[in-house]
Order: C-alpha cells, then sequence, then structure tokens
C-alpha cells in the first residue's frame, strides 16, 4: 500500500520512479473504468495513457480533500466521459431519454453465442445498458468505492446513484434469469 | 409474513439487513441465489487488461513532455538573454562613444541576414544535438 502524502510529494519533486509506481497501484482501477465506458478496444490503451498524464499535470493542485483513488477515478470517468462526447458512436444506447424504464432489446446471435460463458454474457449484457448504470456497476462492485465515493467521482447525487444500481442489478438478475434458465453456467 | 422484495435482497446481501436463512421461502432463497451469483460476477475483474510495462511506457511519455517543455523554455531565455545583451552592449557604446554606436547599428544592418542565419544554424545545431541524444538514450 502506498503512503499517498509521501508518492505525491515525490512526484511533485520529479521523482519519476515513484510516478511509476503510482501509476502501477493505480492501473487496474482506472483500466477498469475505462473499459466498461469506452468500447473501442483500440483507444482503451491510450486514454488509460491520457488520464496518468492529467494525473500528472494535476497531482501539484491535489490537496487531499479525497483519497488519492477517488481524485484518480475522477480524472478517468471526466476523461472517458470526454471522449464518449467527442467520439459519440451509440448516443442512443448512452443516454436513453427515460434511464428508468430502460429494458434490454431482443439478443443478438453474438450474444446468444457468449451465454455458455456467464461471465462474457453478463459483460455484454452492462456494455448495453446506459452509461449511468455501467458507470454504478463497475465503481461499486469492481473498483469497490462507495455510492458516497462515486458521488465524489461523478457528481451524481448518491440517492440517484444508490437507484442506478438497484436498477442495473435487477435488470440484469432478470435477464440473466430468463436467458440462463436451461444454459448450463 | 411479508415476502422479501428485490430491493431487500439486494440490501441484505450488501450486509445492511440480515434475516435468519430460515425464515426465507424458496421463491426468496432462490431470488437470493441469483442476486449472490449477480454479485460475485460483477466483482470479477476482466480479463484483458493493459500490457506489460505500461507503467514505464507512461512513464517515458511524462518526462519527453516535460523535457520538451523545458527545451522549449531554455530555448525562449537564451532568446531574451541575446536580445538583452545585444541591447546592453549597444547602450554601452553610446555611452562611451556615441559615433561608435551608431557605426555598430550600421555594421549590424549590413551583416543583419548572416547574423540571423549564423543564429539560426546555431540553435539548429543544438535542437538536432538534442534530439539525436535523446534517440540515443
Amino acid at each position: 500500500m502506498l503512503n499517498e502524502k509521501e508518492i505525491v510529494s515525490r512526484i511533485i519533486k520529479e521523482d519519476f520512479r515513484a510516478f511509476e509506481l503510482l501509476v502501477k497501484e493505480y492501473e487496474k482501477l482506472v483500466f477498469f473504468v475505462i473499459n466498461r465506458l469506452v468500447h473501442d478496444v483500440q483507444d482503451k490503451e491510450d486514454i488509460c495513457q491520457e488520464v496518468f498524464i492529467k494525473v500528472h499535470k494535476s497531482l501539484p493542485k491535489f490537496k487531499f480533500e479525497s483519497k488519492l483513488s477517488t481524485w484518480i477515478a475522477r480524472i478517468a470517468y471526466l476523461t472517458a466521459i470526454n471522449y464518449l462526447k467527442k467520439y459519440r458512436n451509440n448516443p442512443q444506447s448512452d443516454y436513453p431519454e427515460n434511464i428508468d424504464n430502460y429494458h434490454f432489446t431482443d439478443d443478438t446471435p453474438e450474444q446468444v453465442l457468449t451465454r455458455k460463458n456467464a461471465s462474457e454474457y453478463l459483460n455484454n449484457l452492462i456494455a448495453q445498458m446506459p452509461l449511468a448504470y455501467r458507470t454504478a456497476l463497475t465503481l461499486y462492485h469492481l473498483n469497490e468505492f462507495s455510492c458516497q465515493e462515486i458521488e465524489q467521482i461523478t457528481g451524481t447525487p448518491e440517492g440517484t446513484i444508490k437507484s442506478n444500481l438497484f436498477r442495473a442489478r435487477k435488470l440484469l438478475k432478470e435477464k440473466i434469469e430468463k436467458d440462463l434458465k436451461n444454459e448450463p453456467i | 409474513m411479508k415476502k422479501l422484495n428485490d430491493e431487500e435482497i439486494q440490501r441484505l446481501l450488501e450486509g445492511e439487513i440480515k434475516p435468519s436463512d430460515e425464515l426465507l421461502s424458496v421463491d426468496e432463497k432462490e431470488s437470493l441465489d441469483q442476486y449472490r451469483f449477480l454479485f460475485e460476477k460483477l466483482k470479477e475483474e476482466p480479463k484483458e487488461g493493459l500490457p506489460y510495462g505500461f507503467a514505464s511506457n507512461v512513464k517515458r511519455q511524462v518526462q519527453r513532455q516535460l523535457n520538451r517543455k523545458r527545451d522549449v523554455r531554455f530555448y525562449l531565455i537564451a532568446f531574451v538573454a541575446l536580445i538583452l545583451c545585444f541591447g546592453a552592449f549597444y547602450q554601452a557604446l553610446l555611452v562611451v562613444n556615441e559615433d561608435a554606436g551608431a557605426e555598430f547599428i550600421a555594421a549590424f544592418y549590413k551583416f543583419k541576414w548572416v547574423m540571423f542565419l549564423g543564429s539560426a544554424i546555431f540553435i539548429g545545431i543544438l535542437y538536432l544535438d538534442q534530439r539525436l541524444v535523446k534517440e540515443g538514450s
């Protein structure tokens, strides 16, 4: 576990070894966020790199008002959102008009094929969900942030995050229940 | 007894409520198992990830950007210093001998292109030298 204050002060003093350690510590966190929010496989590594370059640039402004991981996750989240706005490929599914009434559409043949692998199938389902659901599921379950921390990262009120989490999990459970009933898991 | 709804089952899995297992009906247990399975799967890390050596690549990229910034700053300072030195020299000449100052300016105008070219070649060589050193390292 890194000592946040020590590593930040070393990086500010241009200790590149310390920066490399920081990247190693948080590369998974950043990748999980980018991986779920951005669909283009080719660009994921470049976006992760951009996130860490921004982290290095903004580190002198970090005041330890939140955990370093929360601050880095916020940079990753905002970078992904900017990327999606710039190269918006599928705005309808990312920002549906009424998120509370969102439901899965019919399966594509590719999805039917992935049913045999529950994890892959689940990831496919999550990839179809609106951005707010994907964000909440990823930050809460994969990155293990609390709802309060997710509020700091995304700027979405805690109550909305809780409701998005609940809705997303209910939708996934119902879909899996329906689709995988006769499939071996 | 009132049946547990989806929200309560999710809260139960998050440890917010703790009903006894024996109190749950078959439907509730089935739903609880499905949610438990979902929660486990949601925690699974993706198979793909960033390449080995990603941290070193980012470090090198940041180093390169900082070096470039420093180089630009160095050239700007050198340029400003050169102009200031030139101005100071001219002022000193004016103080010592006004004619010498005028002759200096006249000589400068006469050879202005040679001087500009010389300076450009000098800065160009410095720039190329730095690039070659960086590429070799």
